[in-house]
């Protein structure tokens, strides 16, 4: 680094070193050189000096997002933004050539074991960002008590399935240094040993972000992709603004979500999942200010009440307990379903204590309580309902079916949540036919206000132990609130698939689904 | 809880359960020598008798010795309502116990403050640093102490309550800037008495962290006492990629949620807690009104003496080594300056460093020649007398609340070069500036050289500086008291002591 402040380093000597290089390296650089220069129209041929000289002039005229596109091809990685800007000021201050010494030394330095991976630059295209393989059954199968996090993924599989079956997308997913973008393999990733997929980089294309950004390094590369690259930028957003205690805590933390969310403040299009979701983030938009980003433009692409798995991946929609679960939930007293979402923001403790009143005043039922915390005050609360022999059940996850049964076969669920960009409980309670209580404000009330739903203030115990009695003992007014869950009409994951898709691509405001 | 066995635990626990008496029991004279189980049982079946948040707040204050978090009093609640008495006993019993190990302070007395005005200074108080927020602090406080009847208050050893500040923390809080020279040594009593506010104002005068985050996001909520702050920035989260400890910040922004005012020390400030706001209807809050309240400024008595000590011009920046900071782009306009051979010097004067770029940078250029010093600990007068040594200062932050380094320089009578945007750019509107796009190196190049070589432009800046209004740090107290306390103060003249 000192001798390159001091030494301008020229074509000439640059090319000495790289044709110094193993032969192997020394090719996939000249190869990735030449990649470089035809999409600026510029010959790719001639001696490593020649080439560069070319790659100067392109680089050379103090334009970010040329120097963000050549250190992505030479080094076969995303530049981060301190990448790019250093890149910049040595070119500024050195001449070009300066700029490109830590690009190349990625790939010498390598030498031993490098991958002879060609670089593809792929230009005018709208390029989805598979985070997760879309044949990936993972979230269902790891299960747990996440339930939002099971529900997302077949939100992300649909919509990733719904935007590759279109001509004019290209599917990419991350390395495993999630350093850059390959091809996506279709079916089976690439297995230990294989050669990957081409690194691609895209160049004046749309980039689409199905899955919800949750990674400190992808971040930092695609806010350096949306900043100074001549791509477009949109994605879809599943999280709420991290100020809430349980984030912090959470998995990623609150922070790893805060720097996610620097990367979106570059973003041009960010499609919110709920009206609410819109809102808070218009909140932090408006934060930006001070910082004097402009933000990206939000709207709401509202999630409508899904049937999920989505169409076309049917074979685990049966509505069946396994044998477990039977002997869990199964019997004949009426049962209250409550499925946690995503933590302690599910308010479980209110639950129980409404609950508990609702006992006291004679009223006979069974509480299931599915994916509640195993220790801390709740699991107390919990104890100390068994203790008073009450009838209450607590299972850490049920299979999709028997999600799907438990609903059908429950006489109401309670989801009342304390912060919940899309409230999943409430969309599959409705879907089932079964009435909802839940909280009066944000998604929940989106989801539940147009029919078979009550909505209570999550933090009055007294107004969910009243609802939950009515609903328990009220057999007219049950059967109207089912009535109206029964009528509420069933989104398609196409419809909403196509509204984002219209709205981050294309920039067309969102239909109301 | 053995009550037959004297020691300082017990007494103090005495002491506490009769001062939260003296409140939740009216009238009653016969639990003046009550046994302490008759007492706590006499608590409990008051407060079930009347179940209100704020009773049972402070009857688990008096039994655990700590500040309860919004959880735990959520919990004592539900079971004073839903339970019998000795369900309740039996939990509050339970609460107590578990404390030892959560900030409890068992052999501490408590004193009850009531329909009074308590300011939080904690890391203030507790350190010597004297950065942007212990700067309001200090310039805040004892002017308030002066004025009005407040009462400064730090955390516990382990944040668990309040209590009184020792002689050194009210040194470093109400003297700063007295000229007492003189170190006093912090002597740490071992079990300081408990500030326990009842029906009060809590003036969150700094970014609260940790367990007290939490502890007065209970007493904000269910203590009955109105929670309000001195809003500074919200950089940890709307600039994460530019700073580390989020999630610290984070949980400030949770406690902040049940606060009633927030003070913002600038209009971008206000903006970014005003966004804040906004996004807690997700969650069904309404959230704290936000209003401005500007910071004041010392301006500097000594005249302007521009020299630098190598015999040419000098330009100053001051703010810790941090990316946010723009460190970077200030050295690449620095070299191209001084490859085209304007002779500066360049001073850099930072509290903290963070990250390895910047001074490896600067070490290259250093050895390469260039004209760089770097004061990592500067005290207020070397500070000022770099300011006033300089021929203008560089302050262009990618992201600030108020930008206290462009006050100082501008009352140093010293110009700044500053960003085009938020809080600098409004700072910037009384003149003394030149604005950049801090993302644009060569817009700050222009801007160096233009105050490097051109005097007439630098004269007019001075002469904008000297024409500039000046608010004063009393002027601040005095609007930040009727912003924040005066709103939220009982207006029962019965309570007031």
């Amino acid at each position: 680094m000192m001798a390159r402040a001091h030494r301008p380093v020229t074509a000439r000597s640059m090319a000495k070193r790289i044709d110094a290089a193993p032969v192997a390296v020394r090719a996939l650089i000249r190869w990735r050189l030449s990649t470089l220069l035809e999409v600026f129209e510029k010959p790719g041929d001639g001696t490593t000096a020649e080439q560069l000289e070319r790659v100067g002039d392109i680089i050379g005229q103090g334009d970010r997002a040329a120097m963000w596109l050549a250190l992505a091809v030479i080094a076969g990685a995303l530049p981060t933004e301190p990448e790019v800007l250093r890149a910049c000021r040595r070119a500024d201050l050195d001449g070009p050539f300066s700029a490109l010494g830590d690009a190349i030394d990625s790939v010498t330095s390598t030498a031993d074991n490098v991958d002879v991976i060609q670089v593809e630059i792929v230009t005018d295209r709208v390029v989805v960002d598979v985070a997760q393989p879309p044949t990936s059954e993972a979230a269902s199968l790891g299960g747990g008590p996440i339930e939002a996090e099971r529900a997302e993924g077949h939100a992300v599989a649909a919509l990733t399935e719904q935007w590759l079956g279109r001509d004019d997308t290209v599917a990419l997913h991350w390395s495993r240094s999630d350093r850059a973008w390959h091809r996506a393999p279709g079916a089976g990733a690439a297995a230990e040993g294989e050669v990957e997929a081409p690194i691609v980089v895209p160049w004046r294309c749309t980039v689409i972000l199905p899955a919800p950004l949750r990674d400190a390094t992808k971040g930092e590369r695609l806010l350096a992709l949306a900043r100074f690259s001549q791509n477009r930028t949109g994605a879809v957003v599943y999280d709420a603004f991290p100020a809430d205690p349980f984030m912090a805590k959470a998995d990623p933390s609150a922070a790893t979500f805060a720097n996610a969310l620097a990367a979106l403040s570059h973003f041009d299009r960010v499609a919110a999942i709920s009206h609410a979701l819109a809102v808070e983030l218009g909140g932090w938009r408006r934060m930006l200010s001070g910082a004097g980003i402009e933000g990206p433009d939000i709207a709401a692409v509202p999630l409508p009440i899904l049937r999920r798995p989505p169409a076309g991946r049917a074979s685990i929609a049966h509505h069946t307990f396994d044998d477990a679960e039977r002997s869990g939930i199964g019997g004949d007293a009426a049962m209250v379903l409550v499925v946690g979402s995503t933590g302690s923001q599910d308010n479980f403790g209110a639950v129980l204590a409404a609950a508990e009143h609702v006992w006291r005043s004679g009223v006979a039922f069974r509480l299931v309580l599915v994916g509640a915390p195993e220790s801390g005050p709740v699991a107390q609360a919990l104890e100390r309902a068994v203790s008073l022999q009450r009838d209450v059940r607590r299972l850490d996850t049920l299979s999709e079916g028997g999600l799907g049964a438990a609903y059908d076969a429950a006489r109401c669920s309670v989801f009342v949540s304390l912060h919940e960009p899309y409230a999943w409980p409430v969309a599959d309670s409705i879907v089932s036919g079964t009435p909802v209580i839940t909280s009066h404000f944000a998604s929940m009330r989106e989801l539940g206000e147009p029919g078979g739903a009550v909505l209570v203030d999550p933090r009055d115990d007294g107004q969910i132990a009243d609802a939950l009695r009515r609903l328990l003992t009220d057999d007219a007014w049950h059967d109207d609130l089912a009535r109206q869950a029964h009528d509420r009409a069933i989104g398609s994951f196409e419809d909403y698939a196509n509204a984002a898709f219209s709205y981050l691509v294309e920039g067309a405001q969102p239909p109301s689904l | 809880m053995s009550a037959t066995t004297p020691s300082p635990a017990n007494d103090a626990l005495v002491q506490r359960l009769r001062v939260a008496a003296d409140v939740l029991v009216h009238d009653d004279h016969s639990l003046d020598q009550a046994h302490p189980s008759d007492l706590l049982s006499r608590l409990v079946a008051t407060v079930a008798d009347d179940v209100a948040s704020e009773r049972v707040w402070l009857l688990m204050v008096a039994l655990a010795a700590r500040f309860p978090t919004p959880g735990e009093v959520e919990e004592a609640t539900r079971t004073f309502i839903g339970g019998d008495t000795t369900d309740a006993a039996i939990f509050l019993l339970d609460f107590a116990l578990a404390g030892a190990a959560r900030g409890s302070a068992p052999e501490a007395t408590m004193d009850l403050v009531t329909n009074r005005v308590l300011v939080d200074v904690d890391h203030s108080a507790k350190n010597d640093v004297h950065t942007g927020i212990q700067q309001v602090v200090r310039h805040l406080v004892p002017r308030w102490s002066a004025e009005h009847d407040i009462v400064p208050v730090a955390w516990t050893d382990r944040s668990g309550a309040y209590r009184h500040l020792g002689v050194a923390e009210e040194r470093r809080v109400l003297r700063h800037f007295g000229g007492e020279a003189e170190a006093v040594p912090d002597v740490v009593e071992s079990a300081p008495a408990l500030v326990v506010p009842w029906h009060c104002v809590i003036v969150a005068a700094e970014v609260v962290v940790g367990d007290a985050a939490n502890r007065l996001s209970g007493l904000a909520q269910y203590s009955g006492s109105a929670l309000v702050a001195i809003g500074y920035d919200a950089i940890p989260v709307v600039s994460a990629d530019l700073v580390p400890n989020g999630d610290t910040f984070v949980q400030y922004l949770d406690t902040l949620k049940y606060a009633r005012t927030v003070a913002g020390i600038s209009t971008t400030a206000v903006v970014e807690f005003a966004g804040f706001v906004d996004t807690l209807a997700a969650q069904g809050l309404v959230g704290p009104t936000v209003s401005e309240v500007a910071l004041g400024t010392s301006p500097v008595s000594a005249p302007h003496t521009e020299r630098g000590h190598r015999g040419v011009a000098m330009v100053v920046m001051v703010g810790s080594m941090e990316p946010r900071k723009n460190h970077l782009a200030v050295l690449h306009a620095a070299e191209r300056l001084w490859r085209r051979g304007v002779k500066f010097e360049l001073t850099f004067i930072c509290g903290s460093e963070w990250g390895t770029e910047i001074p490896e940078r600067i070490d290259d250029l250093t050895r390469a020649g260039r004209p760089i010093t770097v004061h990592h600990k500067a005290d207020d007068a070397l500070v000022e007398e770099s300011y006033r040594r300089a021929r203008f200062s560089i302050f262009v932050s990618k992201h600030e609340g108020y930008g206290l380094p462009i006050v100082e320089s501008l009352a140093a009578g010293t110009p700044v070069i500053t960003s085009d945007f938020g809080c600098m750019l409004e700072l910037s509107k009384a003149g003394g500036t030149l604005v950049v796009d801090p993302h644009d190196d060569a817009a700050i190049e222009d801007a160096m050289f233009t105050l490097l070589s051109d005097d007439q432009r630098l004269e007019e800046l001075r002469a904008q500086i000297a024409l500039r209004p000046w608010r004063s740090w009393d002027d601040y107290a005095e609007d930040l008291w009727a912003t924040l306390v005066v709103p939220h103060r009982s207006a029962d003249p019965t309570k007031v002591s």
